[in-house]
């Protein structure tokens, strides 16, 4: 377990980081904050599990992502958002609050069609513009697999497209 | 070998901020100070950064550490557990639960409902798995201190307290062991799945003691708009038991193959 000083040290260096990007992934202040304290209370009962094979940094970013995600698939998405949304046209805080609710949507989307790897491969590919290295890194799985899992992907993705196109023309 | 990307990601870039760069990142600094589009970026993160930390300097100043909003709910859930006369009828079902069960329901505690809340923690979304729309929270309380459940071992005299958000009308808890052993929580008795109040974060009238028994179950919450037959869950839990322990995926809630909303746990108790 973390001693109390080394917790606030790692929450001053990472503790933006990870605001920052649950923010993004979030897209609500409130959530984001109480990602924040989440994530830091699992890195402080997880931290004697972290091997130092990988940079604290990437291990806090997988630690992050999966937290977020969680938060996503746990919520009720669409029509909560779209509330929020209204609520929150005024909001200046987020740049723009259309696009926010329509990212989460999106990841919620995702959550719903791919599972929990897939979808923080994605994030970290389109999102956080990583490269299949990095993507491995973050995730602790070699270049190859990342490139493996991004082709299936691609190959599910199509497949899903063709589904819904088929039933489309069914229905018209 | 891995070949240079034509901008630095986010990771990257925050690698560089902290200036925890490897040795791959050599070049980021110079492509930074030479890239517009990244040193604007660079600058944008700082700013946020340096605002986060401004407003919340320590993890305590996010103000959810201490008896937030969100971290005594399950006091109501106990006092609900304790003041609604029919826990007094479950108490008995609990008794019979004590053989076969590795949940006893809360019998009432000797003084009142409201124990001190020293230190109370909070750890949000991983206590929720779900599938589907519902929503259902597992809250644990140890020692007079509650925490969100994330897969951490369990221990005799733990309290599971649930609260749930959904838009159907009826729940059913169960669980279900590698033997195949089939267990009806919630609703203690009946044939089939409970009625229950629509609406977001409300607590179930129920909390449950763990004993002492040592072994790891699947737990569900099934949400449904019609009852669903106790006797089908049970059968569909004990032929799927298998398959749930041999799954490997921790990161994905476990389903049963049941057309219905679905939270899942899996509950590992150890010695304390």
């Amino acid at each position: 377990m973390l001693s109390d000083e080394r917790l606030a040290d790692l929450y001053r260096q990472y503790g933006p980081v990870v605001y920052r990007r649950a923010l993004a992934i979030l897209a609500d202040e409130e959530d984001a904050r109480e990602a924040v304290q989440d994530v830091f209370l699992t890195v402080q009962r997880k931290w004697s599990s972290f091997r130092g094979e990988s940079s604290p940094m990437t291990w806090i970013y997988r630690v992050a992502t999966n937290h977020c995600l969680n938060r996503i698939r746990a919520r009720r998405t669409r029509a909560r958002a779209m509330s929020e949304l209204r609520e929150r046209e005024s909001d200046s805080r987020l740049p723009d609050p259309a696009a926010a609710v329509e990212r989460r949507e999106l990841v919620g989307r995702l959550l719903r069609h791919f599972d929990t790897r897939k979808v923080q491969i994605l994030v970290h590919r389109f999102y956080d513009d990583m490269t299949q290295e990095e993507i491995g890194r973050v995730l602790g799985i070699s270049e190859r697999a990342v490139r493996k899992a991004l082709k299936k992907i691609m190959e599910e993705a199509r497949i899903q497209v063709g589904v819904l196109t088929s039933t489309l023309r069914e229905e018209s | 070998m891995s070949t240079v990307p034509e901008h630095p990601s986010r990771l990257v870039l925050d690698e560089y901020l902290a200036g925890t760069l490897s040795e791959g990142g050599q070049w980021v600094p110079a492509h930074v100070e030479s890239c517009e589009q990244c040193l604007s970026r660079v600058r944008a993160m700082k700013k946020d950064y340096d605002g986060f930390l401004q407003r919340h300097p320590t993890p305590d100043s996010l103000g959810l550490t201490q008896a937030g909003a969100a971290t005594t709910w399950w006091l109501s859930a106990l006092a609900a557990a304790v003041r609604a006369p029919r826990s007094y009828l479950l108490l008995g079902a609990g008794a019979v639960a004590v053989a076969v069960c590795v949940m006893l329901i809360l019998p009432p505690p000797d003084k009142g409902v409201s124990p001190p809340l020293p230190g109370v923690q909070r750890t949000g979304g991983e206590g929720i798995r779900m599938k589907g729309d519902s929503v259902m929270e597992l809250a644990v309380v140890r020692n007079g201190k509650s925490f969100s459940f994330d897969a951490q071992p369990l221990t005799e005299g733990d309290i599971l307290a649930f609260r749930y958000s959904t838009d159907l009308g009826y729940l059913l808890v169960v669980s279900v062991e590698e033997s195949g052993k089939f267990n009806q929580l919630w609703p203690a008795a009946g044939d089939g799945s409970g009625a229950i109040a629509k609406g977001e974060k409300l607590e179930l009238d129920q909390a449950f003691r763990l004993d002492d028994s040592l072994h790891t179950e699947f737990v569900f919450a099934l949400f449904s708009e019609r009852p669903l037959s106790v006797h089908s869950v049970g059968e569909t839990a004990s032929g799927a038991a298998r398959s749930l322990f041999e799954a490997g995926a921790e990161d994905e809630p476990a389903r049963l193959p049941i057309d219905c909303d679905q939270v899942s746990w899996k509950l590992r108790k150890v010695q304390p």
